[in-house]
């Protein structure tokens, strides 16, 4: 496994012929293709970018190499996790990559600040306080959301979710949820008579 | 007419979705540009003063659709350097015997034709296992071109600049195609030595 951090993305980085073998299951937003003649990486991009990069048209794939030879695109930026001779590389390589993503989820474009509806359900204020209160550009966690980032990022628009998205939404995000039941007050009958604490989500999806 | 009037484009990027690929018309001269500099490019490398040397595109089943060739013709002073020749042609017939023949999927030659496609436009093939069909529509779709509009009595033309210019002409009720080659792919055939 090979990634690269370029601009604001981490890119799994794969050679032409994987990309060729693989092209149906790959998240082209988060592939990038290594380029060995070159020695650059270069991310995949749609149709309406214009950024350095790969794009694809079908029969020809165009370059768009970067100006100055940007360091970021270049093989040398690459963490390789298949040549760590050891699982202590393989820690030193994984806190490399962490840092990478820090730096891009801490650094901000478009603050995301969903609206709070009337009508919305006390699962769904959670949550979206919680998202206000991270202060945080969603679009840069959307790597963590896999290829279903769109459609989960609209759920924002709804007034109520369901518990395995929350899950989702809370995981992606590195929020710690806990569910507590406990009897409604002391005088129903057959009484649960304690706290139950239920962790919903805990970490990041990667952990 | 140059190249870039013509429907050409349109037609190679409809045609080409029965190979099941596609590409937007605007990009379809990258690989006309590519093929007549990697032939030229490819002639320049393997070119040889005994023999005349030539890069044939021909079907999967071997019908011929076009050839580069590239000649040398010794001075009858021996003295004084002799010319090479360089051509493009439709017609098998225009190739001689003993010519040294080398055909587009050769391996040597699709090097060649990635590293022209590189060199002019950054792009490379997506899939490499199309090309030598690609070669073929390419040549299909400018003769097609010539072939539909063929008038008697004119000569109609087609310029890609840089790189060829093509024309057909009836005579005598027969359409006659011709195809030279763009004074700078003489050049980058004929290294250090002259040309016709």
């Amino acid at each position: 496994m090979e990634k690269s951090k370029i601009g604001d993305k981490i890119y799994d980085v794969i050679t032409p012929e994987e990309y060729n073998q693989n092209k149906e299951s790959l998240n082209l937003t988060f592939t990038a293709i290594k380029d060995e003649g070159t020695q650059m990486v270069y991310p995949i991009r749609g149709k309406n970018d214009d950024r350095p990069g790969i794009y694809m048209n079908g029969l020809i794939n165009i370059i768009k190499e970067p100006e100055d030879g940007d360091p970021e695109y270049s093989i040398d930026n690459i963490i390789n996790f298949d040549d760590a001779k050891s699982l202590k590389e393989v820690i030193e390589k994984q806190s490399e990559l962490k840092n990478m993503e820090r730096i891009i989820l801490t650094n901000p474009d478009n603050i995301f600040i969903p609206r709070i509806g009337e009508n919305d359900s006390p699962e769904m204020i959670g949550l979206k306080k919680a998202v206000i209160a991270k202060h945080i550009d969603l679009d840069k966690y959307s790597a963590r959301f896999g290829n279903n980032y769109s459609n989960d990022k609209r759920l924002f628009n709804d007034d109520t979710i369901t518990m395995s998205k929350l899950k989702t939404m809370f995981q992606a995000l590195d929020i710690k949820a806990t569910l507590i039941i406990e009897d409604k007050d002391y005088s129903v009958p057959n009484p649960i008579g304690e706290q139950i604490f239920v962790e919903l989500a805990g970490g990041t999806l990667n952990e | 007419m140059n190249f870039n009037e013509t429907s050409i484009a349109t037609k190679f990027s409809q045609d080409i979705t029965n190979l099941g690929v596609d590409i937007q018309p605007q990009y379809t001269h990258y690989l006309f540009d590519s093929l007549f500099m990697a032939a030229s490019d490819f002639l320049g490398i393997v070119k040889s003063r005994e023999v005349k040397t030539a890069l044939v595109i021909a079907d999967l089943k071997g019908n011929f659709r076009f050839a580069a060739q590239v000649g040398y013709h010794k001075n009858e002073n021996e003295e004084i350097p002799g010319n090479w020749s360089f051509e493009f042609t439709f017609n098998e017939s225009d190739i001689g015997k003993d010519v040294k023949i080398y055909n587009s999927t050769d391996t040597q030659f699709l090097r060649v034709l990635a590293t022209s496609a590189k060199d002019l436009h950054n792009f490379r093939y997506a899939s490499p296992e199309l090309v030598p069909d690609v070669l073929v529509l390419i040549i299909d779709t400018l003769k097609s071109w010539l072939d539909l509009n063929a008038v008697e009595g004119e000569e109609k033309t087609i310029e890609l600049p840089g790189f060829f210019t093509a024309s057909v002409a009836i005579e005598n009720g027969e359409k006659i195609f011709s195809i030279t080659p763009d004074g700078n792919l003489k050049r980058l055939v004929k290294g250090d030595s002259e040309l016709e």
